[in-house]
């Protein structure tokens, strides 16, 4: 049983305000510029009566402002202690979560994985966008993607 | 009365944010010790008294129902309140950890107000509560 788009949007759209103080705007995927500095792909799975993935990409930068912003501290204060990635991937753990409810009610029991980051240049990012079918936003003027796929 | 605390989760910022969250609620935190999974946990454990537990659920090596388990055959379980913070809102997955000894399930994302009110609804009303 597939997710309604609109709710993936709806979800996650309440998510990053809540966490993150940011808002997400849909945006025609070709009207989105890689982004400069590289990016990051998330992906997550989630097993139980529905099987799937979660896939949300979004540039390097904007996972810096993530970190400042849920962590509540100064860009300054980032080191090398800090992955910058570890937020983004909280926010897609939270967006998961919160999907899993919203599509299928509070009773079904799903598993989780751990979340995944990995680095993607330019390349990387026009191969994501070749394809590409799910959302695509402008965060705070941050060019995002996000799918979520459901295998059964 | 200081509160020693021991926050379990595989992500450094959920750590982070949960630690001044509970600042920010007033809780009175003593000695903060921090693990990224029940394993690290555990060990954490063997040398350290804590009066309250938070975990997450899905975390690598050792998940928080494993650390649950583990916790309840060393009996930590009666002594110990333990939390779980999760992204997960299943009821049935609440209910589950509940019969296994879990005091309160705080789901993701977590104010102030809310960890305030589990840590009070197990531990008793903190200085500046109504």
């Amino acid at each position: 049983m597939t997710i309604e788009q609109e709710t993936v949007g709806e979800v996650f759209s309440e998510a990053i305000e809540a966490q993150a103080f940011m808002f997400a705007d849909e945006e025609p995927l070709e009207d989105l510029a890689p982004p400069a500095g590289g990016s990051v792909k998330l992906t997550m799975e989630f097993s139980g009566p529905h099987n799937g993935q979660l896939l949300l990409v979004i540039p390097r930068t904007m996972c810096t402002e993530l970190t400042v912003n849920i962590l509540g501290i100064e860009e300054e204060e980032i080191d090398e202690t800090i992955d910058i990635a570890d937020a983004a991937k909280e926010l897609l753990n939270v967006v998961c979560g919160q999907l899993l409810t919203a599509a299928y009610g509070q009773e079904p029991v799903f598993d989780l994985s751990v979340p995944l980051a990995a680095e993607l240049d330019e390349a990387g990012w026009q191969e994501q966008v070749n394809g590409f079918e799910g959302l695509s936003y402008l965060i705070d003027d941050y060019p995002a993607l996000l799918s979520v796929s459901v295998k059964d | 009365m200081a509160i020693n605390t021991l926050i379990v989760d595989d992500s450094t910022t959920v750590r982070a944010v949960l630690a001044k969250t509970l600042r920010l609620a007033g809780v009175p935190v003593g000695d903060l010790h921090q693990a990224g999974n029940g394993k690290e946990a555990l060990a954490i454990l063997q040398d350290a008294w804590v009066d309250l537990i938070f975990t997450d659920i899905n975390m690598p090596e050792m998940n928080g129902i494993e650390l649950i388990e583990a916790l309840s055959k060393d009996g930590l379980m009666e002594s110990v309140p333990v939390i779980v913070v999760s992204t997960e809102g299943s009821t049935t997955r609440i209910e589950e950890v509940k019969a296994k000894g879990v005091r309160a399930y705080l789901r993701k994302p977590f104010t102030p107000e809310s960890v305030r009110e589990v840590v009070e609804d197990i531990l008793g009303p903190m200085e500046g509560s109504a």
